[in-house]
């Protein structure tokens, strides 16, 4: 294992009596992207403004390369930042705004306009060297934002919300230019961001921040498939939560039944079940395109249950149904629109709900 | 630990103490030298009056605080009927300045969007022009040859010329011409801010132009208004030259009176007095003026 | 809503914008009669404004407020612009307060108390009475309006650029001077120019706080104005509000300027 790029320990910060951060620690490696994913508040802009030097916490230690790098004010720090508002300088020309950094370290004239010159044609933005930033788009001021901390080579680059500014269709676009970019430049990102798409598009890993603690953290992947809690459940993605209590194990698969009503017995798979006792209170969750749907007459599948369609509403790819397994016992599903094999049911229809075994996870809390 | 990264001016210290102890030594001990003397009295000498502390060369000093000067601001008529002249003539002259800019601000704020701010522009340029050249040009109007009365005289409307200048109501105009930007700017800043879908719903529901004007239009415009009416008062309260130029020698306002008791009677304690009476007049309303703006203040940032 | 001109507004407006320009404009008019007789037009005549800058107590009084009123504004643009910073940006200290109310009493009392309580302040100290001390009464008048202007344009200038200098490399003082004092330099500008014209403009304050031998333009004019009209003072008039006319251009085309950098500073929207 290479030894980590950026190392957190312990990071505490608080303003007056709220805390913004408790307890933050993570590593970096080269090369890596990680996405602190929260809602607004939950401290990840206090996480990035602590990394870029404009804050300092009250407690732990930040070392890039080994080397602690607190004591270190912004303007030293191999670390460059692109904000949110993007911060172009509004009286210099996008050359002299991609230059800015490079003037600071008074690099000579020349390698100052090759390393301006480089960068630009990397965002491809050659050809508006001489544009003043209230000439340009949103895309291009945020490329130039781009260019302008990537111009410092930085070892570490930090984005707050860098799509926030940009609509949805140059959003995308923006999304696939930037994950090119950082593979081919293999430069270590930090992400800030409150979209759970745009993290899970860009990054390696995510960081899911509530309240100013990680609540959890690992790949795209793992966080969908087995949020740690409720709150990542239901922050990325779409989930149904069904209030449970912890029956005992049967063979691989731990016995549950919904807590609003005793005969509504279901199961999730012991291996990724946190250490319930039996009679413990838990939360079942399943992702809405696991559920699968079919009409009531169909009785061949064991394991379905019987349920009734609440809401139906259709999303053009998808189908997006509400259905009531029981009273007060609500599970969501998503199924394709243009499939062939059963037609769209409507409100009040009767109908059998299904999911694999290893797809519904069972949540401490 | 190094703490966060200041900008420069974060920190006062010494930054602050220039202009601080400048605004200390030109406008707080000025105020208390004036309240001092307030309490001294007139005396024939260099400075003519008395010193307010006493000291015979043994033990304290004696404090010699007299209070006759007000007693005198009660008694005498002249300074009574200072009073009421300001606050009257003030009164008057926002009323007139309202009765012509408040139309002049709901026009502007009517106007085609690119012609607002050149309009703003016209608004302002005459304030811009030296005060004492846009008092002159009403003399030069309002005098018995002057272009109103050569104006009336070939209508036929009158024979004899009108004695304008000089007269109360000069003063009154005199003040609502000098001081129309400040009613005019809060006023059209309110009403700018209006989302014109108010009136449109105003007319949906069955309220014509007229009705929706002072219905939606002015209730709205209530904090412009206010602002723009002592923005006009509080400065015309204190007026010094517009009544000694188109007043006549009967019109006292307070402003006047202590110029004079300063500068022809020589009464400096008087004058100081008089001084403290026109700031207490003042102090009123200016704290409501600064609750509004902070509030209005408070209103645009959210 | 249609934002066109009804027949009521346009009435409004004209006769507004009539009620403030046409005292000016006779005076402009008056300024190029002939005849000495202010009320009797003679014909067009430049006379006099030859007349004008023959007077030499005049010129002698133009020298005075326009010494006053550059070594005014310029004391002036560097307090007020030191007490907008620290208003703006240090959060609280202890007399912030103080110094916030400080700032804001010359602009709200009137002249005549500002100026009485200047001139007792110099008798106090026996300071001889000058253009020194109209200077610095002017100066203490005007600071108040430039610090307003100055905290107003940081208040909205965004912290984030201040933030991407000392990111990219800039010290403290250079993202000040590389950043920032771009960013204001139009709002103390304005500033200046405001304390300017109000030194050139005030008659209450410098006729207290002067003394025998230095005579400002308005104090000279007064002592003509108060004798009647005269051609004279037509003209002298008309070169004053033409300068002021100037000035607005200028001062107008500045706060443009910082209009568009501030526009051009905030991230687009959708």
């Amino acid at each position: 294992m290479p030894p980590a790029l950026l190392a957190l320990r312990g990071v505490c910060k608080r303003f007056g009596a709220v805390p913004a951060l408790a307890d933050v620690g993570f590593n970096l490696a080269a090369g890596e992207v990680l996405a602190i994913l929260g809602p607004s508040g939950c401290g990840k802009t206090t996480l990035l403004r602590i990394l870029a030097g404009f804050e300092a916490p009250d407690e732990g230690t930040v070392a890039l390369d080994g080397r602690d790098i607190l004591p270190v004010p912004p303007w030293r720090r191999p670390v460059n930042m692109m904000f949110q508002s993007y911060a172009l300088f509004p009286h210099l020309t996008v050359e002299r705004n991609v230059a800015f950094g490079l003037r600071q370290e008074r690099l000579p004239r020349a390698e100052i306009a090759a390393r301006v010159a480089e960068v630009l044609a990397l965002v491809r933005l050659a050809g508006l060297e001489r544009r003043m930033p209230h000439a340009l788009s949103g895309g291009q001021r945020q490329r130039v934002a781009l260019a302008r901390a990537l111009a410092k080579k930085p070892r570490l680059l930090l984005l707050d919300e860098p799509m926030a500014a940009l609509d949805r269709r140059l959003r995308e676009e923006t999304q696939v230019e930037l994950l090119a970019l950082q593979r081919r430049l293999g430069i270590a990102c930090i992400l800030v961001t409150h979209d759970q798409a745009e993290a899970m598009a860009l990054a390696h890993r995510i960081a899911v921040m509530e309240k100013g603690r990680i609540v959890q953290l690992g790949s795209p992947a793992e966080i969908y498939r087995r949020p740690a809690n409720r709150f990542v459940a239901s922050f990325v993605g779409d989930a149904s939560l069904v209030a449970v209590r912890v029956l005992g194990q049967e063979g691989g698969m731990l016995a549950v039944v919904a807590a609003a009503n005793d005969t509504l017995h279901l199961s999730v798979p012991a291996s990724t079940a946190p250490a319930l006792p039996p009679g413990g209170m838990g939360w079942l969750m399943l992702r809405p395109e696991a559920v699968q749907v079919a009409p009531a007459s169909r009785t061949e599948d064991a394991g379905a249950l019987a349920a009734r369609i609440t809401h139906a509403s259709y999303a053009g790819a998808l189908m997006h149904y509400r259905l009531a397994l029981a009273e007060g016992i609500e599970l969501r599903a998503s199924r394709p629109a243009a499939s062939g094999d059963a037609p769209p049911f409507a409100p009040g229809d009767a109908v059998r709900v299904s999911w694999p075994p290893g797809a519904a996870v069972l949540l401490a809390e | 630990m190094a703490g966060a990264p200041r900008t420069p001016f974060s920190r006062p210290g010494l930054v602050a103490l220039l202009p601080f102890l400048w605004l200390v030594l030109f406008v707080l001990v000025p105020l208390a030298i004036v309240f001092k003397i307030s309490l001294a009295e007139s005396v024939l000498a260099r400075p003519p009056y008395t010193p307010l502390f006493e000291w015979s060369g043994e033990g304290w000093p004696q404090l010699r605080a007299s209070f006759a000067n007000y007693t005198l601001l009660i008694e005498d008529d002249v300074y009574r009927r200072s009073l009421w002249g300001s606050l009257r003539i003030a009164a008057l002259g926002t009323l007139a300045a309202l009765a012509i800019g408040l139309p002049l601000a709901y026009a502007m704020s009517r106007a085609p969007r690119r012609m607002q701010g050149t309009l703003l522009l016209a608004v302002m340029l005459p304030f811009w022009t030296a005060f004492l050249i846009r008092i002159y040009a009403w003399m030069v109007l309002l005098r018995n040859e002057g272009l109103v009365n050569l104006a009336l005289r070939a209508l036929g409307i009158t024979d004899v010329p009108l004695a304008m200048l000089g007269t109360e109501g000069a003063v009154v105009l005199g003040i609502a011409y000098a001081y129309l930007p400040f009613m005019v700017l809060p006023i059209y800043a309110s009403l700018e801010r209006q989302d014109p879908a108010v009136l449109e719903a105003a007319a949906d529901l069955g309220a014509p132009p007229a009705a929706a004007f002072w219905s939606v239009t002015v209730p709205l415009a209530r904090p412009g208004i206010l602002a723009g009416c002592l923005l006009v008062f509080l400065p015309a309260l204190g007026e010094v030259v517009i009544p000694d130029l188109l007043g006549g020698s009967g019109t006292l306002m307070l402003g006047r009176t202590i110029w004079t008791e300063f500068f022809q009677n020589r009464d400096w304690p008087m004058a100081g007095a008089l001084t403290i009476l026109l700031l207490v007049v003042l102090g009123g309303p200016l704290l409501w003026l600064q609750r509004q703006q902070a509030r209005l203040l408070a209103q645009a940032e959210r | 809503m249609r934002r066109g001109l009804s027949a009521v507004n346009l009435c409004a407006l004209a006769l507004g914008l009539a009620f403030l320009y046409l005292p000016i404009l006779v005076v402009i008019a008056l300024s190029f009669n002939e005849s000495r007789l202010v009320s009797v037009w003679g014909g067009f005549s430049l006379r006099w404004y030859g007349a004008v800058w023959q007077n030499e107590a005049l010129l002698a009084a133009v020298w005075v407020s326009l010494r006053v009123a550059a070594f005014s504004a310029t004391i002036a643009l560097v307090l007020g612009t030191l007490a907008g910073l620290v208003l703006a940006r240090a959060a609280q200290f202890r007399g912030r307060t103080m110094l916030a109310g400080l700032v804001y009493v010359p602009l709200v009392m009137p002249e005549v108390v500002t100026g009485l309580a200047l001139l007792l302040l110099f008798v106090a100290l026996e300071w001889e009475r000058g253009a020194l001390t109209i200077t610095l009464a002017h100066a203490t008048l005007s600071l108040g309006f430039v610090a307003v202007l100055v905290q107003s344009r940081m208040l909205s200038f965004d912290r984030a650029l201040e933030e991407a200098a000392l990111d990219l490399g800039a010290t403290p003082f250079g993202a000040f001077f590389q950043v920032t004092l771009p960013a204001i330099w139009p709002a103390i500008l304005s500033g200046w120019l405001l304390a300017f014209t109000l030194s050139l403009d005030d008659l209450v304050i410098a006729s207290f706080t002067s003394g025998p031998g230095a005579t400002t333009l308005p104090m000279r004019l007064y002592g003509q104005v108060r004798l009647g009209v005269s051609p004279e003072i037509n003209v002298i008039s008309t070169l004053l509000i033409g300068l002021a006319a100037l000035a607005l251009l200028v001062a107008s085309l500045a706060q443009k300027l910082v209009r568009a950098r501030t526009e051009a500073g905030a991230p687009m929207r959708d």
